[in-house]
């Protein structure tokens, strides 16, 4: 399988740069085998969907063997495929569907923690002579990494939990049912790469790695974002650029765009990286009708090396977080998008993105519109290209996990169980629900959601400029308007967004683009030549435009 | 016909670039470039800690300045210094001429005019020859974002001694005919609604160059003569001017005491009307001054009183009523080395002047001005009775807009002798 060019951008190493991801969870999209759970079969089945969706990369949630305690990030065997999720071959039968579509598909890689009930915690715990037992970092005290934050305020009082069993801390960044992993120890690095090693050989095409900061711990730091952390990161680079050129890693790490830049390295390290602060910032300028928060974080964010890419998005299976905020910022968008105190969770709102919008069709597809025209890889979360709501009453951040809507029959076409079998109800109200919104009415309605959405997909994918291109903000006086220029080689998209909800004139300096004729890409229309003077737009309220611009 | 427009073509640009707001800080400004940073810093950080979630905008109406005064408030580096303290929006800046002569007034209502497309819902007027702070900025806003509130007016912590001009005769007399007074009736900042901007867009008063304190006192009589809600915040102690006035005390008659004479013209279908007295709301408690200032000479005063008194003799007699006028040159005949002034022939003083005012005895500004004279007798008699027992002063001066309560009828009657309108 070494050096196999996936389909889609066929040759193209790059070619997460241009892609629209698509996450999922398998529990969620379909069930196939009838007992109330997603699984593999049932995502094959919809493969033609995400297919006409138009999506170019599948990202699929923790699919191992979990005890799941953490919705599957508590993985118990890197080998395997969760039995309720099907087999391996059923895995495989889905990837090799996948690529038949011309879809890409990542997996999850958590690479920091296990599960406790990883066999190979359970050995490391049996005695402190055990060859395992250094694969994890333990301690006869809890006083080792004083200092060191809490992530898990809310459950955790210490990163050190004591094992009853080996009589001795074990550290452990996140849940204490997720003992941390020791990167020290190159045995550990050396069976992290076997296990990446056996989904590539399969055909994975990347792994989006979970919580990349922690791997290191030294005392006297904040044990996060370690010099050392970065050289594990570079011995994985280098295997997967050796060994399986074309594959793809994804950063998760919830820090600012400055932070994540060292995770770039220079180009030796990850190929792309989560930009979490631009997401709040979106539904932020949205509600303030003021591009401001967007244009700070943008120009605050570095240059990336050449073949690196971010990765963007609007919502996902976590919480709407509100770490990369400022407390004034988060106030605000507690106040706007979450008043109902239950809609919020650790530093964030558990909703999806129809209902934080309202249901207000113009801001979402506004919305959608900017997660396709600004830097970076966009990703789209399930269900969100119908506008699913979500059940803020489930708990945890399940809500924004409900079965996808297909259609408006038994269980929403999600699955042929009892509904008392499904592994968390659908969403049932007459707003939201399945029998009001799913894949079925919408694919009859020529102007619905997901048939616009297929649209801009469709458009996005003519220009390049939109995943590689420079951005430059133009910047009018009237500051509802935010209006940038895509550029990428001899390509040039204009984007002109307004935020507000009235209408408004925005008049943008296009000077050094004179002579050129703006194309409008939805519908081919051409506008006026641009001139000398500021060219004047007007705009309906919430209305975007892209323009190829052409010299003609 | 060409059609003067109040709002330039550049002003109009940027408007529109704008758009709605909640907030509005207007400057006027005429070569301000030697204070207006600090003024602009200080509103934007009043946009930024006070109001972060209000789309505000800052609006200087420029006279023409050849200093590079909007240059300073557009500048982009007022952003970043801006900036610094977080802050949610954009905080919109505005700068633009206007047409025509240059006066305060013009620019006030240039003000308006933008505030009428902006629609900010609380637009304050900031005098840029004084110094304001972020928080006494929205002091001013506050109580038109978050009450029932059209006008809202300063007040400032003074001594007894301080203000004459406001505590002898400007306060009893808005106080006298109105039935209620603001503290503080003639300060160079105060803010309001939009709707009482919009108005008073068609205002009578907007061609003659009132200056600062000109303005606020018509707008607030206008808030109090036409039912708006008024209220009036405590901003602690009065900043010193940060670019020195040195106008004459007539100048400052024939705009100040000419803008109160105006009004009353203006607002007499109100006040004659019999009307209980009342107050303005007081926001917080007004901090006090302390108590130990410099009392201004009183012999001065009493030259120049019994030396104008002499001068005007004609005048005085022509504008105040017999035995008015008796009294008056009696006083200024006296050997006493203060005269006593009192609070009854005071009022019977000043309403004479503002029925002779009414009824056009003589050009106007010269009357105004001929005001000054026993304006001076009666600041020495306050000044010299109470520069040995202070305690006394703030009683005096309820006393004296008592008085001027009292006298009102007399007011009325001279004011409309036939008995009509």
């Amino acid at each position: 399988m070494n050096g196999r060019t996936s389909p889609g951008s066929p040759g193209d190493p790059l070619w997460y740069k241009d892609a629209i991801f698509y996450e999922l969870h398998v529990k969620a999209f379909r069930d196939g085998n009838g007992d109330g759970m997603g699984d593999f079969k049932g995502l094959v089945s919809r493969l033609d969907y995400l297919k006409e969706l138009g999506v170019d990369c599948l990202w699929i949630l923790p699919m191992y063997p979990s005890p799941f305690r953490d919705d599957g990030y508590d993985i118990a065997d890197y080998y395997s495929i969760h039995p309720q999720y099907g087999t391996m071959d059923d895995f495989r039968e889905f990837l090799d569907a996948a690529h038949e579509r011309g879809l890409r598909v990542i997996t999850e890689l958590v690479v920091n923690h296990t599960s406790d009930q990883h066999p190979w915690f359970q050995e490391a715990r049996q005695s402190t002579d055990n060859p395992r037992r250094d694969w994890y970092v333990w301690s006869d005290t809890d006083d080792r990494y004083r200092g060191v934050r809490i992530i898990f305020l809310d459950t955790e009082m210490s990163n050190w939990s004591w094992d009853p069993v080996s009589k001795a801390y074990y550290w452990h960044r996140f849940f204490s049912h997720q003992p941390d992993l020791n990167f020290d120890n190159p045995a550990v690095r050396e069976e992290m790469w076997n296990v990446m090693r056996f989904w590539l050989d399969m055909g994975v095409d990347g792994f989006r790695v979970d919580a990349v900061p922690y791997l290191i711990e030294r005392e006297g730091t904040s044990c996060e974002n370690l010099p050392e952390t970065h050289d594990v990161l570079r011995f994985l680079r280098e295997r997967l650029e050796t060994h399986y050129p074309g594959r793809m890693l994804l950063a998760e790490a919830n820090m600012w765009p400055e932070d994540v830049r060292p995770y770039f390295g220079e180009g030796d390290e990850f190929h792309m990286a989560f930009h979490f602060p631009i997401m709040p910032r979106m539904f932020m300028a949205l509600r303030l009708e003021d591009r401001k928060p967007l244009v700070e974080i943008i120009e605050r964010t570095p240059e990336i090396p050449a073949g690196c890419q971010w990765g963007i998005f609007l919502r996902n299976h976590d919480e709407l977080t509100l770490e990369m905020v400022t407390d004034e910022e988060r106030d605000y968008m507690y106040q706007e998008y979450a008043r109902d105190r239950v809609a919020r969770i650790n530093l964030g709102i558990r909703r999806r993105l129809a209902p934080l919008l309202e249901g207000d069709r113009r801001k979402i597809e506004l919305l959608n519109g900017l997660l396709l025209s600004l830097p970076g890889s966009p990703f789209l979360y399930y269900g969100d290209e119908i506008g699913m709501g979500d059940n803020v009453y489930l708990g945890d951040r399940n809500g924004v996990r409900t079965p996808m809507q297909w259609n408006g029959g038994w269980n929403g076409g999600f699955s042929d169980a009892d509904p008392e079998q499904i592994y968390q109800p659908l969403i049932s109200n007459p707003v939201y629900g399945y029998q009001a919104v799913n894949v079925d009415s919408q694919r009859r309605t020529p102007h619905s959601l997901l048939h616009w959405m297929r649209r801009i997909i469709q458009i996005r994918q003519t220009a390049r400029a939109f995943g590689r291109g420079d951005i430059r903000f133009l910047k009018p006086a009237n500051h509802r308007i935010l209006a940038y220029l895509r550029t990428y080689e001899k390509e040039t998209i204009l984007v002109v967004n307004n935020l507000a909800g009235t209408a408004q004139a925005g008049e943008l300096d296009l000077k050094d683009l004179e002579g050129a004729i703006p194309i409008e890409m939805f519908g081919g229309s051409p506008f006026p030549r641009i001139g000398e003077l500021p060219y004047l737009l007007t705009m309906a309220p919430y209305q975007f435009h892209w323009f190829k611009l052409r010299w003609l | 016909m060409p059609v003067t427009s109040l709002l330039s073509d550049e002003m109009l640009r940027q408007v529109i670039a704008v758009g709605q707001a909640d907030i509005a800080v207007g400057i006027p400004t005429l070569n301000h470039g030697g204070v207006i940073v600090d003024i602009v810093d200080a509103v934007t950080r009043c946009f930024r800690t006070h109001f972060p979630r209000e789309r505000a905008v800052l609006l200087n109406v420029d006279g023409g300045s050849d200093d590079g005064t909007p240059e300073l408030v557009l500048d982009p580096a007022r952003d970043q210094r801006g900036n610094a303290g977080g802050g949610l929006r954009t905080v919109h800046r505005i700068s633009a001429r206007y047409a025509g002569l240059v006066s305060r007034t013009k620019e006030v209502q240039v003000a308006f005019a933008a505030n009428e497309l902006i629609n900010a819902r609380a637009l304050a007027i900031i005098d840029p020859d004084c110094a304001v702070s972020p928080d006494s900025v929205a002091a001013l806003l506050r109580p038109v974002l978050t009450e029932p509130c059209d006008f809202v007016t300063p007040v400032y912590a003074r001594s007894w001694c301080e203000g004459a001009l406001v505590s002898q005769l400007l306060r009893p007399v808005v106080r006298g005919v109105y039935g209620r007074s603001p503290l503080e009736p003639a300060a160079g900042e105060w803010a309001c609604s939009a709707r009482f901007a919009s108005d008073g867009l068609p205002g009578e008063l907007w061609d003659a160059d009132l200056g600062p304190a000109g303005i606020s006192l018509w707008m607030g009589t206008t808030a109090l003569a036409g039912g708006y809600e008024a209220r009036q915040v405590g901003l602690g102690l009065r900043p010193a001017p940060i670019r020195a006035m040195r106008a004459a005390l007539p100048e400052v008659f024939s705009q100040v005491v000419g803008a109160l004479f105006r009004s009353l013209e203006l607002h007499a279908p109100y006040w004659v009307e019999s009307r209980p007295p009342g107050s303005v709301p007081m926001i917080g408690q007004p901090t006090e001054a302390a108590d130990d200032p410099d009392v201004p000479a009183t012999e001065p005063l009493v030259e120049s009183f019994r030396a104008g008194v002499r001068d005007l003799e004609p005048v005085l007699a022509e504008i105040l009523q017999a035995e008015t006028w008796q009294a008056v040159r009696a006083l200024s005949e006296s050997t006493e080395d203060v005269p006593a002034f009192g609070d009854a022939l005071w009022s019977a003083v000043v309403y004479d002047f503002a029925a002779a005012y009414h009824r056009g005895a003589m050009h106007r500004d010269h009357l105004t001005k001929a005001l000054v004279t026993p304006y001076l007798g009666r600041t020495a008699a306050f000044l010299a009775g109470y520069a040995g027992s202070p305690a006394g002063a703030t009683a005096a001066c309820e006393a004296l807009g008592l008085e001027f309560e009292r006298a009102k009828p007399h007011l009325v009657e001279r004011w409309n002798p036939g008995g009509t309108q």
